[in-house]
């Protein structure tokens, strides 16, 4: 009876201690890269900030106004999507399958497609396209957050707003919606975390430029493309540059993730 | 006043006929900010589903050509030469199996570990916090994992791993640490945080009820998983793995980063080489050559129908399994 028991620990034992470490080496590189960036750019002794600066302030103009209007682009349409999803009953099923669809799409694919249907027409590389691409790439990650959240409202709230004889629309805008206002929020921020990160549709699409772009039809900058580009050189100069930028760009995505994850918590503890 | 009756009420009925026809104005204006409003919401719906049928057209449409020509040969080539104009898909489809062997094989047992680890092991009140770090590690952006890949993997994998492996060829088979294995090896880092994050989700849907009669019964944490929460999870775990997939083989950027981007049928498992996805973003844009345009759609009309349908099938499977918490949810 003891080694039967024994036998049963020392299973439990293994199993929690290899759980323990594959959590540790799933997180990891995580800490590996941080780590390896800081110390890059602080030990690199010929990053010339006044030219870095430059550089990297150009990519970060650029990846701001493409993600800006990639994010006014995708969140409104996100989030009427994913209602739709959620509160259609006949056609919610169908546009909850074509959201996956468009989700499951390879980055480069999308980056191939607004490639030839904007790029190639118009002849020129541009944020508008940029921000198309990174748009479609976050429309499904906003309307499948919104689906999953309005799912999750209690019925009875809806039943209520509907016996008031409010018209459909109006019961999911002014009391579905706002009682999950946090949720969808935090998925935004994902959303463009998401986007903010991503370089394939934008190598295809917004390219690169020497100058600040002037308007929505220039090519321009972004961090991610400045990286890739970048990332081949062997100069030590280029390298810490390269990793200035990837250090902006977790910085962002960081915020952006703490952000969604305390709004989260909160919707959780505020939640009826 | 009482000589003139019938004008009050006529000023009574007046008025409200008015209010009737204001009532109704608004009910009007109601009715048409409704149907406004059901018609972007079912335009934003339907935006899904006419980009998806676009990118099917843009491919079939850039593919044509390739495709009525002889699709078999095509897919059977061995060789990938633009200067030649001869296109064959062998390379792609042996770099794209390989690299995605390679993660899938390593970063399962990884990350359902982790998704254990986060779902039955750690304990509760350090959970949101452990939840954070491995959202963050799925938030790196692919390009950094490129450079890190550049700066610290291919080296020491070209100084340590390579020479084990290959003795004194290891600097011919990858010369610098470029190939088909280090890129399966850092496909496999870059994907266990997503396969993690969602079977976290689908152990996390198993009822607590299940879990506590087993407690109850005296079982070990290894018990309660192996004979409760095992069973109920298995297709969503297989999800979560397909999306994984899905991930390792649309990886565009890093791959054209680490594999050496040579389009060739790989002699070895850490020789150079190239994926669908790394192609399509090396020369989608170079490209000029009617034929050239034309294989690079098929690749890509092949990747796209691969992506939508598996991951339409890891949906249905992670959706089937964390159904539970919803239905049973108040």
């Amino acid at each position: 009876v003891t080694s039967t028991r024994r036998a049963r620990r020392a299973r439990d034992v293994a199993f929690v201690a290899a759980c323990t470490l594959a959590f540790a080496i799933a997180v990891a590189p995580l800490l590996a890269i941080v780590a390896h960036a800081v110390v890059v750019v602080a030990t690199s002794p010929s990053f010339a900030p006044a030219r870095g600066a430059a550089g990297l302030g150009r990519a970060m103009l650029g990846s701001l106004s493409v993600v800006a209007i990639a994010a006014s682009i995708a969140i409104p349409i996100g989030v009427l999507a994913g209602a739709f999803c959620a509160e259609s009953r006949r056609f919610g099923r169908a546009a909850r399958m074509a959201t996956d669809a468009l989700g499951g799409l390879p980055p480069i694919v999308v980056g191939l497609v607004v490639y030839v249907a904007v790029v190639v027409p118009m002849r020129r590389h541009s944020v508008l396209a940029g921000a198309l691409a990174l748009a479609i790439i976050a429309i499904p990650i906003v309307a499948r957050g919104t689906d999953t959240l309005l799912g999750l409202v209690p019925k009875t709230l809806g039943d209520v707003a509907t016996s008031l004889g409010l018209p459909r629309w109006r019961v999911v805008a002014f009391a579905l919606l706002p009682a999950v206002a946090r949720g969808v929020v935090a998925t935004a921020s994902v959303a463009i975390g998401r986007a903010l990160g991503e370089t394939a549709p934008l190598l295809l699409t917004s390219f690169q430029s020497s100058d600040v772009p002037r308007g929505p039809l220039d090519a321009t900058s972004t961090l991610p493309v400045a990286i890739w580009l970048q990332s081949a050189s062997p100069e030590p100069a280029d390298r810490a540059r390269a990793w200035s930028a990837a250090l902006v760009l977790l910085g962002m995505a960081t915020a952006l993730h703490l952000l969604a994850g305390a709004l989260r918590r909160r919707a959780e503890r505020t939640a009826p | 006043m009482r000589s003139d009756p019938p004008s009050k009420r006529s000023t009574r009925a007046h008025a409200l006929d008015e209010r009737r026809r204001a009532a109704r104005r608004l009910g009007g204006l109601s009715r048409r900010v409704s149907a406004l409003v059901a018609a972007a919401s079912g335009g934003s719906a339907l935006l899904p589903a006419l980009v998806v049928a676009g990118a099917l057209g843009v491919a079939f449409a850039l593919a044509w050509t390739s495709l009525r020509a002889a699709p078999l040969s095509f897919l059977g080539g061995r060789s990938w030469d633009p200067s030649t104009g001869v296109f064959g898909a062998l390379p792609l489809l042996a770099g794209t199996a390989l690299t995605t062997t390679v993660a899938i094989v390593l970063a399962s047992p990884v990350a359902i570990g982790a998704a254990f680890f986060l779902g039955e092991v750690a304990p509760r009140e350090s959970r949101p916090m452990l939840d954070t770090v491995l959202d963050l590690a799925n938030a790196i952006p692919s390009v950094v994992w490129g450079l890190f890949a550049l700066d610290v993997v291919l080296p020491s994998f070209a100084r340590h791993l390579f020479p084990l492996l290959y003795g004194d060829r290891a600097g011919e088979v990858s010369p610098g640490g470029y190939g088909l294995l280090s890129g399966g090896v850092v496909l496999a880092a870059m994907i266990v945080p997503t396969i993690a994050g969602v079977a976290r989700e689908v152990v996390r849907a198993v009822p607590t009820g299940d879990r506590e009669a087993a407690i109850a019964l005296g079982a070990t944490r290894w018990e309660v998983v192996s004979l409760v929460v095992l069973p109920a999870v298995r297709a969503g775990l297989a999800g979560a793995v397909l999306l994984g997939l899905g991930r390792a083989v649309g990886e565009a950027t890093v791959m054209s980063m680490i594999l050496g981007s040579r389009v060739v049928v790989p002699e070895t498992l850490a020789s150079p080489g190239a994926t669908a996805s790394s192609l399509l973003l090396e020369q989608l844009a170079d490209a000029t050559d009617p034929p050239h345009v034309a294989a690079l759609g098929h690749v890509a009309l092949a990747l796209l129908t691969a992506s939508i349908l598996s991951h339409a099938l890891a949906r249905v499977l992670v959706a089937r399994s964390t159904a539970a918490r919803t239905r049973s949810a108040p």
